[in-house]
Formats: structure tokens, C-alpha cells, sequence
């Protein structure tokens, strides 16, 4: 049982309601008198009087604060008047309401309760062996209306029916309910501390309806204001009344035969079947925001995915004196099969109680697909070792898959591997030092074929065309594409030192993508936009070091620490010919978006508009190569974005990343800390881009970085934050807000408590245990709030919070 | 005995080992290229009007299609201001700050090309041999040659009067060019290497599409009104006539470049490729040009078309949401299409009408379109186009005698409804059947793409630049007294012909009101647009004017997005027109 709680660590964002009034005050009197030059009071008289206008003139819309008549809300030294007070009365239409400020994010985001059993029970002989669990999960998310429920079941038995034959079978199934909303998260990040959640009355009391109190849908609503951020909506709200559920029915089940035969063949045969039927239903409710006309409209969509596995095994083993040689031949046949469903209507009798398709009048759009994913293949495979001391194996496979074009279908994969375990020769010292030695050096290769079913062929779709039959074309296909391999080849080190009291292994891969599955870009007036192709050979190569070691250890008290660590250095070794259509220092490759595919380069290069600081008034400033007639080219600068040169701005990539932890046992008590880094790599901070945004005509109101404070202006010309000054619209993308990715998590943190054997025996119990843990504890970034956690390339958008998960429980074993 | 037991038990299990690996083929939804090959070519005709209708992006809050940018061109001159800029998708080319590298650039020209990627599927199954295929071939090069028309108008730099942007143009060395030309041919290799067409071959490739569809005519028969028809193929060479008519007047240097080009075919594998000759123009003046552009004209206008009467007009369920007799081309939906079952007030109607509440030009979003003050104090009293939009001086009398005697009979609102409108909001457009609750009812409408009336008044302008002002003046009082006035006292004040044509153009910009369609006649007289001067209803920071006769408004020459130029090389670009724009608002 525990808790999940926000573990957002947020951006220094202007939190006060005043200061944030003062920041873009201080915008509109820069635009006033540098871009229209007019003299300060002037610039000041109307950077007040805007400050309540439309966001197409540049103002917040809402004036929470009350002043006393004739002053302004801002002084000449652009602080707040003091004479101001938080709360302004307005009349609407003949009634009374108070605007005042709330944090949206405090009212829509919570604390979520977590429980979890499970109890399992097992058994059996060499005969009968039984296993049976129960499983159940309640937990709630952050965000009002995100929650997962689930109840899970399984059985698993196995049977010696004969000397020569056993049988198997493993069922499980889980059914589970889950509430996704979570539109909080973004607005909380996005939105200005100036805006009212709620609407109040001439005493500042919240107003309230049959749903509860009143929400600020910014359209009129309260007081007659309107909002161009968050237009005609409420996400808090939202999350309350609008409904994305999904429900999930998995179940599998497996079977196996094992039939031992002439000595020392067997043959194995399984078969698994899953099914998953999932219903999805988004809803969003009639009573508020923009499109009440719809009256409701609600999606109702169903999911069915049947697998089957099908798998053939033929073992041979065979132990002569010191050699054991085994040899295995299988054959494997996988079918997925998928049918979609759904349909949308709108206009709903009575959202509260009925959400069905059948509470609904006006038919909407309907959907159906079935979909079929087959792989097919052969394997065989030999092992060897002699004396339990030289191991070599071999394996050959050869694969089918649906995915690729009938004359593409099939790729053949092998693997070669050895290993020694040196510490088991004569000539070996025996010294307590080094207990185990272990060498190995192996090659395999694995095909890979995870992209979308079909994409081998051109798609067009059946559309409706004024009621008549129209095949529009959909889909570029590529009837080339096959299977990406990656053949990984890897050394290493496996040892136990000390006692085993130091262990570990040190790994170096050199893992080779061939015909790697990517999606290449082509120019817009082709009018397909991109497919999926091979697009060419990648190399991953670095080195992996585990290490554990006991630094203690005694009767009651062992301490012991692991750390591990990886080095990877990845580049793309080649691509055809074909896909070198565009250069970026002098390496060939193409362009992918913000990034750039090109030989020699690793993955994830950054390609867009390098930002060179600030000019002399301020502006933005970006690099541009500019070449003279004689074909010399200088670097010079430009403050237009889109006239600039792209450059190469590094890569996403990490230099090494990994993990350490400790674990320490002492009477009984248990503790375990865990810590995950990265340390290289940069990352696109969004949440900070759009904090660093300067207001414009009709995007204003939305919630600034304190940095913008710091920003170059006559008093401080050192600074490279560009002027803060309303109008100043910023490009797209530019590697200002490419950020070092280096991170550094507190994961996880556990503390227990077993009994002591004797009292557990008392209570029929084999062990108890109690334990306290928590998930997500913190993590340090570059920037305070800039989370490159979860993506590889960029930062989420801001707001989105990690949970902190408090838990405490019982382990009791009979 | 046991061992046998054994053995049975293994070969009885080995059948279960057996399988293949299915032929898997989309079911539902898709169908693969083979599957195409053998399916009715009117099949690709239809998609390709179909598509018309479709959003590209759906992310984007102004897609709805080829009329999102009908409506862009409409705000792109001074004729349509909106009401309150809250709920408005449209200004881009208002506000003039996102003319860059954005989202809204790159949707406009991927819209295109993906219309011009259908047209390409169509025209390569079909052949000139068989018959079967003709009338599919004169939709598929009529929609082609809308697209490449406009793309040429849209993305070619003409002279803005900027003094640093017209030299930015100079120094990129765009003079000239239009935009990569793509047909069925187009190979990919190719398309990494596509430079902008110049302006004399793009001209020639449109004439050659519309060349073919001309000689395909006799086969092709009549067909729906959103497909290629004789009226269509007509239609779309005056307009093209005209185009070439005005600007080798207005710039002689323009036709040196044509006749020096005349002979090249462009036929090599490297280029159109094989079989792919280039018609030539074939003119040797301007006013051979005038001339071509009114003879199709009057053939448009002899296939029966007859103009939009006053009742048509004004019939507050039908009116410009049904085809009439006087629609040569238009976009046609279904009651199930899609674009009227999954949008409510993404979708012509919201954008066009405040007339629907499920819309945001009602009012209470307001993103309602007005006409311009200025040119609304152009109207006649005796045009009885005039009543289509509120006059300010009934509408601040709140009376509802006024409602009643002048509006109630061509407009769904109440008094009420009325009373709240903005002065001077449109009331040309009503939802389907008038519907103004139900989205699904009232989403479904037709949509102009061309109406019998222009062709009337390309025909009368180029009259004038062929045959002189007087034959011009009689084409043109001919049709507004005929059909637009009441009292039958319309006459061209213009003493010559740069004023005979702003006549012409005053009355398209009255009568195609809302159609997307005035800023060609605009930017190809080199007219000028203002939003900012005393009395303006247009929004405060949308009041951009441009440089005056003889230049086009900057932010009409469009960016070319990197998402074309990363990929295609040699695609040159078009300066940015932001900073210079913003140089200019206009203030009282």
C-alpha cells in the first residue's frame, strides 16, 4: 500500500501574480519605446492601459488586480503600485464577480493511493507440480480520473504422465480498468499565475453549479472576460467530467509436451495462445467549453488481438566421458491477427448516468479493420563443452516475415560464441583470490522486423466522394524493404575475485546494424512525404563494466555495493548512394527533420540554425556562412532564422551512462538505495523554450521563466538572453535550447525488517517481512526542471510530472 | 511394446507441426497498388475531387482543404477583414509574423502537391488511345492545372517596393521562378534535383494539360460538377489567357523570354522526359493573349451557363451552398462524407457563416468575416448585391422593421441574432438547408470554385485590351445592368484602360466576394491593398498596407518551408518578408 505523489521538480517560473504583471508590462514599454519610439510616458501610460486589453493588442485580457482610481498598476520604476490588492470586482450584466488568482496546477493535480496484493501458492513432487496466484492492483494517478485497476489469475501445472512424456499447462488472464485523463499536467506548466480557476461572486465567494464550483472557461463566463490561452476550455475541469477509459481482458494460455525418446532425443511441442480485447472509450462532456452544441460526443472503440504460437523442438544431447554435445532443430509459426472497431456519436440524453452509444441520437463516423502479422522460421542449433571448462556453440535461423514483400521476406541469421572458464584448468593457481575466471567471445545475429504491417506496398484509401466510390492513395510503399540484422559481436571477462567478494564481468560489444529499418525523407512536391526503407548500416561499440562487491561480511551484517557502467560510441558506417542527398560537414547523408543522417555521424545529429548570441539592440542573433564572389566563405550573422545556416549542433547521444546502488543488511533490517546517470548528450529543453517565449499579438498570458528577467537591455548588455520586448517572434528550433542531457536519478530506496526465524515458526509462518520503499526519490538535471528522462531526444513539453511512489507492506511466505 | 506406444505418439503429432506463412493482404480500409491497377479509374477521378475536401494536417486548426486556401487569399487582400481575432484561424496573412519557416507555409504547399500527387496517379493509368479514359484525363489535368495556376501565383516573387527585400530577391537569383514541376514521370532521383520551373515553361506546362483536355473533350461527355467538364477546361484557359495577356503588357521583357524560349520542348529524359513535348504559347503579343482569354471566355459562358439570379441568391436555404446553373466547378459532399461526420466547427460553414451555432463565426466566437468599409462605400445603391452584407447605418437603428423589410428574407437569424452581428458581417453564406443547430446536417454544402459570372467579366476586361475601351465598356455595362442592377444604370467611368480594368476588378471583387479569387485579379494588376486609413473596420494589428501601384503586398510572395528545400537541393528559396512587413503598420 503506499502513496503516488508529485514529483515534479518545476522550472524557476514567476509564480507571483504581481511580478508576472510587471514582466509584461516591461515587454510592452520596451515595444512602445524602442519599436515605435515613442518617449517613456508615453510607452508607460500605454503599457498600462494595454496591460487588460485583447491579446491581439498585447494585453493579459484579466486584471486581478484593484487599484485606487486614477493610479496605474505598474509604477515609473516598473514595480507594482503598492496600493494594489489582489482581488477585482467587475460588473457583468447586472451582477458582481471578483476576479482573483488560483493555481490551477495545486487544484488539478493530487496525491494517489496505491494498494497491492498478491498471494501465490506452490507445490508438488517430481510427479505434480502446481503453481496458482492471485494478483491485485489499485492505483491512482496523479491527475483527477487516472487511475488502473487490476485483478490478475494464474495457473500453471505440470505433469509426469510417463517415464518419457510430461506434459504442461500455463493459463493466466487479467482484467483491467484504467482512467487516463491527465490534461492538468500541461496547463499547470503552460498557464500564467494571473488567471482564475474558479468564478466568484462580489464577495469572493466561489460560485457553484450541479458539478461543483464554477470553472473559468475564460469565454465570457466570468465577469465577462475572455482568455486567448486555454480558449473556451478548462482542463481542470475536463479531467472531471470528460471520460478516456480502457478496458483490457488479456488472456494466455500455453501448452507443452516433452517426449523423451530412443535415449537421447526430445521432443518438445509448445503452443500459446493469446487473446486481448480492449475497449476504449473517450467521451467529452456536453455541459462546458468550446462545442457544447455537439451536446457530448463519445468514441467507443473495440481491440481484439488473437495470437498463436506455434513451436517445434527436436533435442539431441549426448554425454561422451568428458564431451557433452547437444544438438537442436525447431521450427516456430506465429500468427497475429487484429480486428478494430469504432464508432462516434454525439448529442447525449444524459451524460451523468449514460455514457453508451445508445444514450446518444446523431450517428458520427464508423471504423472497421482487420489486420494479419506472420512470422514463420527454422532454427537449429549446436553446443559443445568439454569437461565443463571449454564451451563453444553455434546456431543458424532463417526467418519469414509478412512485413516484407513475398521476393523479401525471408533472412537467414547465425551466431557463433566460446567461452572458458579458465580458473577450472590444472595449470590454474588455486589462490582464494580468484575463484572464477571466465572468457567469452561470441557473434550472433537477430533480425529485426518491428515497423507497421504493409508498408512493402503502395496503400490508398476508400473515400467517399459526394456519395460516390473514390481511391485516394495513402501510402508510399517500398517493395525493397527486408529484414534489418544486427549482428552483435562481444568479448568479455566474467569473474569472482576475493572470496567472491568482488564480482563482476567487463564487456566489450561491437554491435553492427546492416539494412537498418529508418524512414527516409523526400522532398514535399513529391507529395508522399517519407517511407520506410533500409537505409543503411549503423555501428554501436563500447564497453560495459558490472560491478558487486561485499565489503562486509559477517554473521548479522553484510554491506555490499554494485555499480555498472557503459561507454558506447555510435555512428552510422554507410548508406547507399541513394539516400546521400544532402551534405553537413562534408559528411553525406540526408536530412531527417531537426536532425541529420550521415555517414560517419552517429545517430540523433542535430542539424538546425546555430543561435551566436545577441547583437548590439539586443536580438537574436544566428550564424550564417556567407560566401563572396570569389567562392571564400565567412561566418557572419543574421538576426532571420530562416535565412541561417544550419549547422551541425552535436549529437543526442550520450558519452556513458549506468547505474550504482548499495545494499546493507544488518539484524535483520534491510536497506537498498539504487541511482541511475547519464552523463553526455544534448537534448531539446521545450519545457524551458516555452517558458522563454516573448509575448505577441494573440499569444499572450502564458507563464514565463524568471530568466527572462535577465535578459539584455541597456542596463545589461552582457547578457545572451535576447531583449524581453513584446512583438519579438522566435524561430521554430534553434540550438539555444539544446541542453546538456546529463542526469543523475535517485531511483529507488528500500527498508525492511524480516523476523527472526523463531518467532515467524511460531505464527505457522516460513517468513515475514516488512518493508517500506519509494520509487523516483529525485534527480538533478542541467537546469532545474528540464527532465531528458524519457526521451532520447528532447525534454517533455513541461508540466508532466514523474510519480513519487511511497509504499509499505508484508511479505509473508507459509 | 512401449517404445511402438512412443513412436505412434510422435508421428501422430507431427501433422500439428505443419504451416505457411499466409499471403497476408490488407482487408478493410486500404487496398494495395496491384489491387488499384485493376480498379476503376473513376475510382482515382473521384479521390482526386475528393481530396479538395480533405484535411492534410489534421493538427492544423485552419484545414479544411483546398477552401482553407481560398480563404487565406481572401484575407490576403483588404476586401475581408474578420470581426475579432479571438477565434480566428486565418491570420497568417493578417497578422503577417508566422511568413517564415512555420507550420502554415509548409501545409499550404504540401496541400498542393498532394492534390497534384493524386492527379499524377490518375493521369498514369490512363492513355490518350483509349476513350474509356478521356473523361477522367480532362479531371485529372483540370485539377492538375488548378494546382500548378495557383502555385505559380502563390510562390513566384514579384516586385513588393521594398527596396531590401526586392534586393534579397535579386541576390537569391528567384527572378522568374515559380516551383518544381512533378507529373507521373517525376522519378525520385529526380525530385532531389527539381529546381523551380521559370515562369514560361510553367505556363506551357498548364496550357498543355489544358491542351490535352481541350482535344479530349468530344469523348470525355458531361460530367458532375466537381469533375473536369467542357466548361471547366474553358474556364480555366480564360483565366490563364488573362494572365499571360496582363503581365506581358505590364512587362514586355516578360514576353522577349517567352518567345526565346518558344522552341525548347523539354522533352529530354532529364526533364518532362520522353513523349512529355511542352505545347507552345504561341503568341506574339499581349493582345493575341486578350484575344485567347475572351474567346474562352464566351465558350465557357455558351455552354449554358446562366448567371445567379437575384432569388438564387438571396434563397436563405440554398443560397451559394447549392450548385445552380450558373456554378461551372465546385467541391460536392455527400451525407456521409467525411469531412461533414467528424467535424463540427472545423468545416467551410463555421468559417463562412454566422449563421451556425456549432460554427465560430456566430456570435458568440465571433471570428465572423465582414467586407472592407471601403470598398462596401463602392457599392451602388442600385446593385442589389449590396443587401449581402448589413449596412452599418440599419444596423445601429436596432430597428426590427429594418430586419424584417431588408434581411429577414435571405438570412436564417433572428432579429435578435441580427441585432448583435457586426456592421458590414457577410450574410452571402448559409449552412446547408439553413440548418442552424445540427453540424451534420448543416456541414454539408457545396463549395464555388468557378462561376459563369467571372467568365463574363474576364471576357469584358479582355475586350478592352483587345478590341478597345468601348467594346470593353459595352461587355461590362452589359453585365451589371443586365444582371446586377436594378435600375439598369451602370456605366464605366474609366477614361482609360488602367481604370476600365479597376472597374472590371471592382465588380469581381463584388461578386466573387468570399470565393478566393480576388487576389489573383490584385496581384496580377499590380493593385494596391490597404487595411489601414481612417474609418478602417479592419482588427488593429492586421492593418498592413502595401507599397502602391505597380508592386504586390509582401507577404503575398509565399516562403518555400526547408521541408522541400532540405530534400530538394536545388530549390532555391524566397526571402523572408516578416521584418519588413512589420516595418509598416499602419496607425491613426
Amino acid at each position: 500500500m503506499g502513496a503516488n505523489t508529485d514529483g515534479l521538480i518545476d522550472y524557476d517560473k514567476i509564480d507571483n501574480p504581481g511580478q508576472y504583471y510587471e514582466t509584461h508590462y516591461l515587454a510592452l514599454r520596451n515595444y512602445y519605446t524602442r519599436a515605435q519610439g515613442m518617449d517613456f510616458n508615453t510607452a508607460h501610460s500605454l503599457a498600462n492601459k494595454n496591460l487588460s486589453a485583447s491579446s491581439d493588442l498585447g494585453g493579459l485580457e484579466y486584471m486581478v488586480y484593484s487599484v485606487p482610481q486614477n493610479q496605474y498598476l505598474i509604477g515609473t520604476n516598473g514595480r507594482l503600485n503598492p496600493n494594489a490588492m489582489l482581488g477585482n470586482r467587475v460588473a457583468y450584466e447586472g451582477q458582481i464577480y471578483t476576479l482573483t488568482p488560483d493555481s490551477w496546477r495545486d487544484h488539478g493535480i493530487r496525491d494517489g493511493f496505491r494498494q497491492e496484493y498478491n498471494v501465490n501458492i506452490n507445490g508438488g513432487s517430481d510427479k505434480f507440480a502446481f503453481y496458482a496466484s492471485l494478483g491485485y492492483l489499485d492505483n491512482e494517478g496523479l491527475t483527477y480520473n487516472s487511475d488502473l485497476k487490476r485483478y490478475t489469475a494464474r495457473v500453471k501445472t505440470e505433469y509426469q504422465a510417463y517415464p518419457w512424456m510430461r506434459v504442461g499447462v500455463n493459463a493466466d488472464y487479467s482484467h483491467s480498468k484504467a482512467n487516463k485523463n491527465s490534461n492538468a499536467f500541461s496547463i499547470g506548466h503552460d498557464i500564467a499565475p494571473i488567471y482564475p480557476l474558479f468564478i466568484r461572486d462580489g464577495a469572493g465567494n466561489i460560485l457553484t453549479d450541479q458539478h461543483g464550483p464554477r470553472y473559468d472557461y475564460g469565454d465570457g463566463g466570468n465577469g465577462g472576460m475572455h482568455r486567448t490561452i486555454e480558449q473556451s476550455a478548462n482542463s481542470i475541469q475536463e479531467d472531471q467530467l470528460d471520460v478516456h477509459k480502457t478496458i483490457n481482458n488479456a488472456f494466455n494460455m500455453q501448452g507443452f509436451i516433452n517426449i523423451n525418446f530412443l535415449r537421447d532425443f526430445r521432443l518438445t511441442l509448445n503452443g500459446t495462445v493469446h487473446f486481448s480485447d480492449l475497449r476504449m472509450v473517450d467521451g467529452y462532456n456536453p455541459y462546458y467549453g468550446f462545442n457544447t452544441e455537439a451536446n457530448g460526443t463519445l468514441t467507443d472503440r473495440r481491440w481484439n488481438g488473437y495470437d498463436t504460437n506455434l513451436q517445434q523442438l527436436l533435442d539431441w544431447t549426448r554425454d561422451f566421458g568428458q564431451h557433452h554435445v547437444s544438438v537442436l532443430l525447431g521450427h516456430e509459426y506465429n500468427r497475429s491477427k487484429v480486428h478494430d472497431l469504432s464508432a462516434t456519436k454525439n448529442n447525449f440524453a444524459m451524460w451523468d448516468q449514460n455514457k453508451e452509444l445508445n444514450g446518444a441520437i446523431i450517428n458520427g463516423s464508423i471504423s472497421g479493420y482487420t489486420s494479419i502479422y506472420n512470422v514463420e522460421g527454422y532454427f537449429a542449433r549446436a553446443q559443445y563443452d568439454f569437461d565443463n571448462r571449454y564451451f563453444l556453440s553455434g546456431s543458424f535461423r532463417r526467418d519469414g516475415s509478412s512485413r516484407f514483400h513475398p521476393k523479401h521476406r525471408w533472412g537467414n541469421f547465425w551466431s557463433l560464441g566460446g567461452a572458458w572458464i579458465m580458473t577450472k584448468e590444472e595449470w590454474f593457481p588455486k589462490t582464494p583470490a580468484v575463484n572464477m575466471l571466465k572468457l567469452k567471445l561470441s557473434y550472433g545475429q537477430q533480425g529485426n522486423d518491428q515497423i507497421g504491417d504493409f508498408l512493402y506496398t503502395d496503400l490508398y484509401t476508400i473515400t467517399n466522394s459526394n456519395d460516390q466510390i473514390g481511391i485516394s492513395f495513402s501510402q508510399k510503399g517500398n517493395p525493397n524493404i527486408t529484414w534489418e540484422t544486427v549482428g552483435n559481436l562481444n568479448t568479455g571477462i566474467e569473474f569472482e575475485l576475493f572470496n567472491s567478494r568482488l564480482n563482476g564481468s567487463v564487456e566489450y560489444y561491437h554491435r553492427k546494424t546492416t539494412d537498418m529499418l529508418n524512414t527516409f525523407y523526400v522532398p514535399t512536391s513529391l507529395g508522399y512525404g517519407a517511407y520506410y526503407d533500409n537505409i543503411g548500416d549503423m555501428l554501436n561499440q563500447g564497453v560495459e563494466i558490472n560491478l558487486d562487491a561485499t565489503l562486509l561480511q559477517f554473521k548479522n551484517v553484510t554491506w555490499q555495493v554494485n555499480a555498472n557502467m557503459s561507454f558506447e560510441n555510435n555512428k552510422i558506417t554507410y548508406l547507399p548512394d541513394e539516400n546521400k542527398t544532402a551534405s553537413l560537414d562534408g559528411h553525406p547523408g540526408y536530412n531527417y527533420g531537426n536532425y541529420f543522417y550521415g555517414e560517419g555521424m552517429p545517430l540523433y545529429t542535430w542539424r538546425m540554425p546555430q543561435y551566436a548570441g545577441v547583437n548590439d539592440e539586443g536580438r537574436a542573433v544566428y550564424y550564417v556562412d556567407q560566401t563572396d564572389s570569389e567562392g571564400n566563405v565567412t561566418r557572419g550573422t543574421t538576426t532571420d532564422a530562416s535565412s541561417a545556416t544550419y549547422y551541425n549542433c552535436g549529437s543526442a547521444l550520450p558519452d556513458f551512462y549506468g547505474g550504482f546502488g548499495t545494499t546493507l543488511r544488518a539484524f535483520g533490517f534491510d536497506l537498498t538505495a539504487n541511482f541511475n546517470f547519464s552523463v553526455g548528450g544534448k537534448k531539446y529543453d521545450w519545457g524551458y523554450a516555452k517558458l522563454m517565449k516573448n509575448p505577441v499579438a494573440g499569444s499572450t498570458g502564458f507563464s514565463m521563466h524568471a530568466d527572462v528577467l535577465n535578459s539584455w537591455s541597456e542596463d545589461n548588455t552582457g547578457s545572451d538572453i535576447p531583449r524581453w520586448q513584446y512583438g519579438d517572434v522566435a524561430p521554430n528550433v534553434s540550438s539555444r535550447f539544446l541542453t546538456d542531457a546529463s542526469n543523475l536519478t535517485f531511483k529507488t530506496l528500500n527498508i525492511g525488517y524480516t523476523l527472526p526465524a523463531n518467532i515467524t515458526r511460531k505464527m505457522a509462518m516460513k517468513r515475514l517481512r516488512v518493508y517500506f520503499a519509494c520509487d523516483n526519490l529525485y534527480f538533478w538535471s542541467k537546469r532545474k526542471g528540464f527532465d531528458p528522462r524519457s526521451s532520447r531526444t528532447q525534454s517533455n513539453a513541461g508540466g508532466y510530472s514523474p510519480m513519487r511512489t511511497f509504499m509499505g507492506g508484508i511479505n509473508v511466505q507459509f | 511394446m512401449k517404445n511402438i506406444y512412443k513412436y505412434l505418439l510422435t508421428a501422430a503429432l507431427l501433422p500439428a507441426m505443419a504451416s505457411c506463412l499466409d499471403e497476408t493482404v490488407p482487408t478493410g480500409g486500404s487496398v494495395t497498388g496491384e489491387q488499384v491497377a485493376n480498379a476503376d479509374k473513376a475510382g482515382l477521378a473521384n479521390a482526386v475531387a475528393q481530396y479538395l475536401n480533405t484535411n492534410t494536417n489534421p493538427d492544423e486548426q485552419w484545414d479544411i482543404g483546398y477552401p482553407s486556401l481560398m480563404i487565406h487569399r481572401d484575407v490576403m487582400t483588404a476586401d475581408m477583414p474578420v470581426r475579432d481575432p479571438g477565434y480566428y484561424y486565418f491570420s497568417d496573412f493578417a497578422g503577417c509574423l508566422y511568413l517564415d519557416d512555420r507550420q502554415s507555409m509548409y501545409d499550404m504547399y504540401n496541400m498542393y502537391y498532394q492534390i497534384v500527387l493524386r492527379t499524377n496517379k490518375l493521369l498514369g493509368v490512363c492513355s490518350d488511345e483509349n476513350v474509356a479514359d478521356a473523361p477522367h484525363i480532362v479531371t485529372g489535368t483540370c485539377y492538375r492545372a488548378l494546382c500548378y495556376f495557383d502555385l505559380m501565383r502563390h510562390w513566384e516573387y514579384r516586385t513588393t517596393g521594398f527596396s531590401g527585400l526586392d534586393a534579397e530577391a535579386e541576390n537569391l537569383g528567384i527572378k522568374g521562378l515559380t516551383v518544381p514541376i512533378v507529373t507521373e514521370n517525376t522519378s525520385e532521383a529526380k525530385s532531389f534535383k527539381n529546381p523551380r520551373a521559370p515562369f514560361y515553361k510553367m505556363y506551357r506546362f498548364i496550357l498543355s494539360d489544358l491542351n490535352r483536355a481541350e482535344r479530349l473533350l468530344p469523348d470525355a461527355g458531361e460530367q458532375a460538377k466537381n469533375l473536369g467538364s467542357r466548361g471547366v477546361v474553358y474556364g480555366l484557359k480564360a483565366r490563364l489567357w488573362l494572365d499571360i495577356a496582363t503581365r506581358t503588357r505590364l512587362h514586355p521583357d516578360d514576353l522577349t523570354e517567352i518567345l526565346a524560349h518558344e522552341n525548347e520542348t523539354y522533352d529530354s529524359p532529364e526533364d518532362m522526359g520522353e513523349g512529355y513535348a511542352l505545347d507552345p504559347i504561341g503568341i506574339t503579343s499581349s493582345t493575341e493573349a486578350y484575344q485567347n482569354a475572351a474567346r474562352y471566355a464566351r465558350l465557357a459562358i455558351n455552354c449554358g451557363y446562366t448567371p445567379t439570379t437575384r432569388e438564387e441568391w438571396y434563397n436563405p436555404k440554398t443560397g451559394f451552398n447549392s450548385a445552380t446553373s450558373g456554378w461551372i466547378w465546385c467541391i460536392m459532399m455527400g451525407k456521409s462524407d467525411p469531412m461533414v461526420m467528424n467535424n463540427d466547427w472545423k468545416t467551410w460553414v463555421s468559417f463562412v457563416t454566422p449563421e451556425a451555432n456549432y460554427g465560430v463565426s456566430s456570435n458568440a466566437y465571433m471570428a465572423a468575416h465582414m467586407i472592407d468599409a471601403s470598398l462596401y462605400d463602392q457599392i451602388s445603391n442600385s446593385d442589389w448585391r449590396k443587401d449581402t452584407w448589413v449596412n452599418p447605418a440599419d444596423l445601429s437603428s436596432q430597428d426590427e422593421n429594418v430586419f424584417k423589410q431588408k434581411y429577414q428574407s435571405h438570412t436564417n437569424l433572428t432579429f435578435s441574432d441580427w441585432c448583435s452581428l457586426a456592421p458590414l458581417t457577410s450574410l452571402k453564406y448559409h449552412p446547408g438547408q439553413g440548418e442552424r443547430k445540427e453540424s451534420k446536417t448543416g456541414n454539408q454544402v457545396d463549395i464555388p470554385l468557378m462561376r459563369v459570372e467571372e467568365m463574363y467579366l474576364i471576357e469584358a476586361e479582355a475586350l478592352g485590351f483587345a478590341e478597345g475601351l468601348a467594346s470593353g465598356k459595352q461587355a461590362l455595362e452589359s453585365f451589371v445592368n443586365t444582371y446586377r442592377y436594378t435600375d439598369g444604370s451602370y456605366s464605366s467611368p474609366a477614361a482609360n484602360l488602367d481604370e476600365f480594368a479597376r472597374n472590371v476588378v471592382l465588380q469581381k471583387r463584388i461578386e466573387l466576394w468570399g470565393e478566393g479569387l480576388a487576389i489573383w485579379d490584385i496581384t496580377r494588376l499590380e493593385l494596391p491593398v490597404v487595411r489601414g486609413y481612417n474609418g478602417t473596420n479592419h482588427p488593429v494589428s492586421y492593418r498592413f498596407n502595401s507599397n502602391g501601384q505597380g508592386t504586390v503586398p509582401a507577404w503575398t510572395n509565399i516562403f518555400i518551408s526547408m521541408t522541400e528545400r532540405d530534400q530538394n537541393t536545388a530549390c532555391l528559396p524566397n526571402p523572408n518578408p516578416v521584418p519588413y512587413v512589420q516595418s509598416t503598420l499602419w496607425s491613426e
